[in-house]
């Protein structure tokens, strides 16, 4: 079996006149992979793909060798947050011990840690929260079960210095497990240079820049400036 | 508890694994950092840090090359001993292997060698006045 963790091959996908297509791309065990590129470029139709939230009109799809569109048990290792996911409207300590049950993987201790670093309050109601303290609830459910595979769409959305700094050290934190590997889209562009190895860029649907991130934005300009460079700012 | 720490700016424009060389380079030269003392993991660093593993790993490369640490497969990354004579041979060894190029490519533009001695002499010369003053 092979050692990468995502495999994609010949993949397409359609959404009206939209089309995203990408030929071949992996993501390995150990690494954090920014996913960048202007709006409606393709990558939260890209991630809900991957998370097996939405189906392709052709190509492969292998996470941890299975495709989570057919076989969804694989999701219990797959992480998925968006900026936009729904949470029932509970008080946050109820919702967060509901969860719990769910995943054999559950770690109280972490959820415990976040939620404190987060400066979240367990008694607070979900739906009255406001867009920031939404994100980190967000993102404390989608990493609590130790997932080995954590996607994250715009997980920086509403967080304040301190939030961002905190979700930098938890993305990090989770490859300090050389076989654990996150995928971060994010429009702040400065954090996804800062923390990720490998870059994808995609632009209308097409993947037009791929690999280490420091050779690809090089010394003398920021990743913001590259973009600009390849005509992929938006 | 570590007595040391290594603070990364976003602002300066340095990149960061060039933050990182530099800091633990002069952490080592002044001595915080004892020869043999064992440093943090490229994970557990980049972790702290909040920089990318690829980022730590190129400051730990950097570091290796200049003789101040020594990386040894399967325990980690250690502060070299005799920082002085490590990083002294390193250097001979690249001026050698620079002097050894610039002295074919001399030969391959016709010069002499009494010329390149005279040449190399006068340079010197030129170097010493120029550090007197």
């Amino acid at each position: 079996m092979s050692s990468e963790l995502i495999e994609v091959s010949n993949l397409e996908i359609r959404r009206g006149a939209f089309s995203l297509e990408i030929d071949q791309w992996s993501l390995g065990p150990g690494e954090v992979v920014g996913l960048v590129g202007p709006n409606g470029a393709g990558k939260t139709t890209f991630l809900e793909r991957l998370a097996g939230l939405r189906g392709s009109r052709a190509g492969k799809v292998s996470v941890l060798g299975r495709d989570p569109r057919v076989d969804p048990s694989v999701r219990e290792e797959l992480g998925f947050m968006s900026d936009d996911m729904p949470l029932f409207t509970l008080r946050i300590g109820v919702l967060l011990r509901m969860l719990s049950g769910y995943y054999p993987n559950w770690d109280a201790g972490l959820v415990e840690t976040l939620v404190e670093k987060f400066k979240l309050d367990p008694g607070d109601k979900v739906h009255k929260l406001s867009k920031g303290q939404g994100t980190r609830l967000r993102l404390i459910t989608a990493m609590a079960f130790r997932p080995r595979i954590l996607l994250l769409d715009e997980p920086a959305t509403g967080l304040d210095v301190m939030g961002r700094r905190t979700l930098l050290g938890s993305v990090l934190d989770i490859v300090r497990d050389p076989e654990r590997s996150v995928i971060i889209s994010s429009h702040m562009l400065a954090d996804v240079e800062r923390v990720a190895d490998r870059l994808l860029v995609l632009d209308q649907g097409r993947l037009i820049r791929e690999g280490r991130t420091d050779s690809l934005v090089g010394e003398s300009r920021s990743l913001e400036e590259a973009l600009l460079d390849w005509g992929a700012a938006g | 508890m570590r007595d040391w720490e290594i603070r990364i700016s976003e602002a300066s424009g340095v990149p960061y694994y060039r933050q990182i060389v530099d800091q633990i380079g002069q952490l080592v030269r002044s001595g915080h950092l004892a020869p043999g003392e064992k440093l943090p993991s490229v994970r557990e660093l980049a972790a702290e840090l909040l920089v990318s593993l690829i980022t730590t790993r190129r400051a730990y490369a950097e570091l290796e090359n200049a003789g101040l640490i020594i990386r040894r497969q399967g325990y980690g990354s250690f502060v070299a001993e005799e920082i002085e004579r490590a990083s002294h041979e390193q250097a001979l060894k690249k001026v050698r292997e620079d002097l050894d190029e610039l002295i074919h490519t001399a030969r391959r533009m016709g010069l002499e060698n009494a010329e390149m001695r005279k040449l190399f002499e006068e340079l010197i010369a030129g170097e010493e006045k120029d550090h007197e003053q």
